[in-house]
């Protein structure tokens, strides 16, 4: 098969049950993607001069108590009590960003995006927030209702996201550099959801643009990045870059993606045959 | 140019760093105090978190704690000396519930109050700190610490110069001899434009570290800076013994570079900015002071390098 062949029937596989399973490996590999460093309220990041201000101990000793809480179901509960209790508190959308995490980490996904809006609708610039939206909505299931409108809004909270970014700044208690690093791995974590909606869409050459701006953003690119890469390369008909990122991908581990990534690296010689 | 006592954030730090100085007096005083006002915990126990707070081993004291929280539930000193373990281990967040819970259980003391209130400070919750050291004041009225904390929240978080005088003068009164109070009003009044009585608080200061060999090195630098333009002799003075007393203050090299370039010498100025720049890398104005007397140096490389990290400091930061 000749490469230009072979590049044709990458393309096809996109349309085909193939193209959805490099899809969905992609997608369950955006759930093992590293945490933000940005905290919502109490992290290094809250500037003290404009911070929230809790209106009584009460709400406070309530927020603490959600935010200490490390089960899913326990979170969801202390978050539907807190905001019954204190439904004008100054700190719902980081209640709520907690509680839209505990529903993913239950599988829940149309429970954790409604969280996740309520808490955008309490703090429409919550860049933790707006990233963990725009991956939970990527990776939502292919027969969620509505799935073309929520990808819409999942790209819309991803640039949104990076232009908060690129605008926030830091207290001067935060050295520079680890600023600069986590901005850009905010930045990264951003583009490689949108490379998941544009996967999605079946646009692969936008889509490994956003993964190699990911790439590029992250300190230190792990093998989900290469990997993630690397399928959408061979799905634009790029074959060799795909295999070098597929290759990279296989050598940076962990065990598990370097499994896949030697799969699909197999499945591309077989193809080339 | 004013160093940047204005700035919350560095503010924030010196505040911490008061705060938790201060704090270990306060346990001090409250080893004491506090077991006697709700003696529950039985002897031995009580003798081990008292050897513990008195160590400063706050890690095993958060262990000591925590077992006779359990073993002792209705015992408020416990979850007292477990929330100010966790405070003194900077985890405010861990040190509020059971601070919470010594409350609820009925500790009402001044200590527990200032404990409390430092904890909501550091996590940015000034109304509630306000709350605390309010109620703190009023319990012990002759403990001049909340009164202290308020104006340190008034003038660096509020930068509200007049309304933290106040509350200065206001712990002066209990404490006359508070050097930490005594530097902050003149502090104060030096940002109000009243030089001649920030001098006179600025000298007491001086004269009550002196007394009690204490290393503070604040009223110093306010002394360098009030005699930088007309006596920069004395001012080198001054400077020199702000740096003696705290050499990793940043801001006590700045004012010393400053001095040393008021009185030309120009290698010394930049040793002294160079080390400011290295203590606070993100301090714009130690950049730029380092720049200028880089460029005046004709040392043009070094000089247009630190003129490119203070447009970047002032790109990621913003501009004050």
């Amino acid at each position: 098969m000749s490469y230009e062949s072979f590049a044709r029937l990458i393309l096809s596989m996109e349309q085909s049950k193939k193209a959805r399973s490099f899809t969905l490996i992609i997608m369950a590999l955006l759930f093992v993607s590293t945490p933000l460093a940005l905290h919502a309220q109490f992290g290094p990041y809250s500037d003290p001069a404009r911070a929230p201000q809790a209106r009584s101990q009460e709400e406070l000793d309530a927020f603490l108590e959600l935010r200490s809480a490390t089960e899913a179901q326990e979170i969801i509960q202390l978050v539907n009590a807190f905001a019954a209790r204190f439904p004008n508190s100054v700190f719902l959308d980081a209640a709520y960003q907690e509680q839209a995490l505990a529903y993913q980490r239950l599988g829940n996904f149309s429970a954790s995006v409604s969280a996740g809006e309520k808490s955008l609708q309490a703090n429409p610039d919550n860049i933790k927030m707006l990233l963990a939206l725009a991956t939970i909505i990527a990776n939502s299931p292919a027969q969620t209702p509505n799935r073309a409108k929520l990808l819409t809004e999942a790209e819309d909270y991803a640039h949104h996201a990076l232009e908060h970014i690129e605008t926030s700044r830091p207290p001067k208690q935060i050295p520079m550099e680890q600023w600069l690093r986590d901005k850009r791995e905010m930045q990264s974590q951003a583009h490689e959801a949108l490379g998941v909606l544009s996967l999605d869409r079946g646009q692969a050459q936008a889509a490994a643009t956003e993964f190699e701006a990911g790439v590029a953003l992250s300190a230190n690119p792990d093998g989900t990045h290469f990997f993630r890469l690397g399928v959408a390369l061979a799905l634009a008909g790029k074959v060799a870059d795909a295999e070098k990122n597929l290759q990279h991908a296989k050598e940076l581990g962990p065990d598990a993606v370097a499994k896949l990534a030697s799969e699909q690296m197999e499945k591309l010689h077989h193809e080339t045959k | 140019m004013a160093v940047h006592q204005n700035s919350p954030f560095v503010a924030k730090i010196r505040l911490s760093s008061t705060v938790l100085s201060l704090l270990f007096l306060l346990i001090a005083h409250s080893r004491g105090q506090a077991i006697r006002e709700l003696p529950l915990i039985p002897d031995p126990e009580a003798r081990t978190i008292d050897y513990l707070a008195q160590e400063k081993r706050w890690s095993e004291l958060v262990t000591a704690a925590r077992e006779l929280t359990i073993s002792h539930p209705d015992d408020a000193n416990s979850f007292y000396w477990l929330g100010t373990a966790h405070l003194q281990l900077h985890d405010a967040a861990n040190a509020i519930p059971p601070l919470r819970k010594a409350q609820k259980l009925g500790l009402d003391t001044s200590l527990l109050h200032e404990s409390l209130g430092l904890a909501y400070y550091d996590l940015n919750q000034f109304v509630l700190f306000e709350q605390q050291m309010r109620q703190a004041a009023e319990k012990d009225p002759k403990d001049f610490r909340p009164v202290y904390y308020l104006g340190l929240y008034q003038l660096t978080i509020r930068s509200d110069a007049v309304g933290a005088l106040a509350r200065f003068d206001q712990a002066i009164e209990i404490q006359p001899d508070d050097w930490k109070s005594l530097y902050e009003a003149g502090n104060c009044l030096e940002k109000l434009a009243k030089p001649a009585q920030a001098e006179i608080y600025y000298k007491r200061a001086i004269v009550s570290i002196e007394m009690n060999h204490q290393r503070f090195g604040w009223p110093f630098q306010g002394m360098a800076r009030l005699l930088l333009e007309h006596d920069p002799q004395q001012a080198l003075q001054f400077a020199t013994k702000a740096v003696e007393a705290e050499p990793d203050e940043y801001s006590n090299h700045v004012i010393l570079a400053k001095v040393y370039k008021r009185l030309d010498r120009s290698p010394d100025a930049i040793r002294e900015a160079q080390t400011a720049t290295s203590l606070s890398p993100n301090d714009a104005s130690a950049r730029y002071l380092l720049f200028l007397l880089l460029r005046d140096a004709g040392q043009r490389e070094p000089a247009e390098n630190e003129l490119r990290v203070f447009r970047q400091i002032n790109t990621v930061y913003g501009t004050e």
